[in-house]
């Protein structure tokens, strides 16, 4: 159905460029021909109408002692004009440093968070080929406890 | 009807559990970028407390027939990698006593070493690797004494404490 | 959940407080608790040498003057002894009497004092120092025979036996 209106809305567009207005037809009993034609078409706004959503983790939580890749993937569901296009990435924050209440850290690592570029019309749910993960390669050193650090997601919209 | 809804709640705690909460968005609308925290539990993937430690004695200490030359020791060691903020306390019940052989007889020994009389407080949450200590144990009045195996028994206590 | 754990952190650890036989040894982990070394001598020394051991010291020869000595004669001797717990030393002489000979003729003597006729028994494992004893020889006859060395040989036997 998108793919159909995405078609649809290609050709409405051929047309509203190439013509500015369509005048009023008439059909009299004296009209050479008893028939008309009225052309449907749809306009849009390509700064108001086209849409995206990004969804990304709230926070990524790391069992202790576990230094296997952690799921940090985020999802992209849009609808743009032809041609547009989405670039989403991540990276960690500050290094990867992770800080606690005391003076250890830990750090953490980013991995496929390289830009990421999406079509104009994607479902909700689409996610990358290869998605993002975060891991600690080490916890050994430094007290247990509740580290924290943070990474981006950034979204770089590039229109038609 | 209860035992359904206690059955479909049961399901929908264990559904909360399991899917992340994905709850920030970046839209057209919305800043282009969004900060997500990466945090660490203390517990382990098995749900376990992460926090650790071991302290290691020996079950027990021979010593010869008017002592050794240089000295007679109960070696004992630690490791630990404890929450922030915590350490381990490691304390004996006796600073001497008498080693027995199940007669009037006895030999009288003394203890004196880190965690003897004065709880030993480890200092630090994480330890480099194993810490070795040692207890030397004096005994006295050997030619007093008919020849035979004395003994006693000595109780280490380990607790975690704040630093 | 916090609450929980603390409970039964309790309770485990209050079972580790009642149980009376702790494993000896056992290394302590996790949530702290008791572990217990047992102290222990040997009956040998630091060459791996057994410690028990006794002495007793008698004389090669017991010389006495012609017609005896005013005071008496005396065989003297001694022991010191460190034995194992429950453990005496038991010394006996093999005569309580005797003739003292030159190949022809005799002269008689009796012998008195601790470990004749009945074995002496130090009823200790420890002796504080030397032990010193006396058998007291009593020689007769000596207007009967010709003056010469008149000699007999007196026997000690020492062993370990039990204190009763």
């Amino acid at each position: 159905m998108k793919k159909i209106l995405a078609v649809a809305l290609a050709v409405v567009m051929m047309f509203s460029i190439s013509v500015v207005a369509f005048a009023d037809q008439t059909i009299t009993k004296d009209s050479e021909n008893q028939y008309a034609t009225a052309d449907v078409v749809t306009t849009f706004d390509a700064e108001t109408d086209a849409s995206y959503t990004v969804t990304v983790p709230s926070s990524v939580q790391i069992a202790w002692g576990d230094t296997s890749a952690q799921d940090a993937g985020y999802s992209v569901e849009s609808q743009l004009p032809i041609g547009a296009s989405l670039a989403v990435s991540a990276a960690a924050n500050d290094s990867g440093t992770m800080k606690s209440s005391g003076s250890d850290t830990l750090t953490f690592t980013v991995a496929n968070g390289a830009a990421t570029t999406f079509g104009p019309v994607n479902a909700a749910g689409t996610e990358p080929e290869e998605n993002v993960t975060v891991s600690i390669a080490s916890f050994k050193g430094v007290a247990v406890g509740t580290y924290t650090g943070t990474m981006t997601y950034t979204v770089v919209y590039a229109a038609a | 009807m209860k035992k359904v809804l206690s059955v479909a709640l049961a399901l929908t705690m264990m559904l909360l559990v399991c899917v992340p909460a994905f709850a920030a968005t970046i839209t057209q609308d919305s800043d282009k970028s969004a900060n997500v925290d990466v945090v660490t539990k203390t517990t382990d993937k098995d749900g376990n407390p992460a926090a650790s430690f071991t302290v290691t004695i020996p079950g027990t200490v021979e010593i010869p027939w008017y002592g050794t030359t240089g000295g007679d020791y109960l070696n004992w060691s630690y490791t630990s990698q404890l929450e922030i903020g915590k350490q381990l306390q490691i304390s004996l019940d006796k600073t001497g006593g008498a080693l027995t052989n199940g007669t009037a007889d006895s030999l009288a020994y003394t203890l004196s070493g880190d965690a003897v009389g004065t709880a030993f407080e480890t200092g630090e949450e994480v330890t480099e690797g194993t810490v070795y200590k040692q207890i030397e144990v004096a005994v006295s009045g050997w030619d007093d004494a008919a020849v035979a195996a004395y003994s006693d028994t000595v109780t280490f206590t380990v607790a975690v404490v704040d630093l | 959940m916090k609450k929980i754990l603390a409970v039964a952190l309790a309770l485990v650890m209050m079972l580790a407080v009642c149980v009376p036989a702790f494993a000896f040894g056992e290394d302590i982990s996790t949530n702290g608790g008791q572990s217990q070394t047992q102290l222990q001598t040997l009956t040998t020394d630091e060459e791996g040498n057994p410690v028990a051991g006794f002495t007793v010291s008698i004389p090669a020869a017991v010389e006495i003057p012609w017609g005896g000595t005013s005071t008496g004669d005396f065989l003297n001797w001694s022991y010191t002894s460190k034995l194992e717990t429950g453990k005496q030393l038991s010394i006996s002489v093999d005569k309580t009497s005797g003739n003292l000979t030159n190949g022809t003729d005799n002269l008689p003597y009796t012998l008195t004092g601790d470990a004749v006729g009945t074995a002496f028994l130090t009823g200790e494992e420890v002796t504080e120092g030397t032990v010193s004893k006396q058998i007291a020889i009593a020689v007769t006859g000596w207007g009967d025979v010709p003056v010469d060395a008149y000699s007999d040989t007196v026997t000690f036997t020492v062993d370990v036996v039990d204190i009763v």
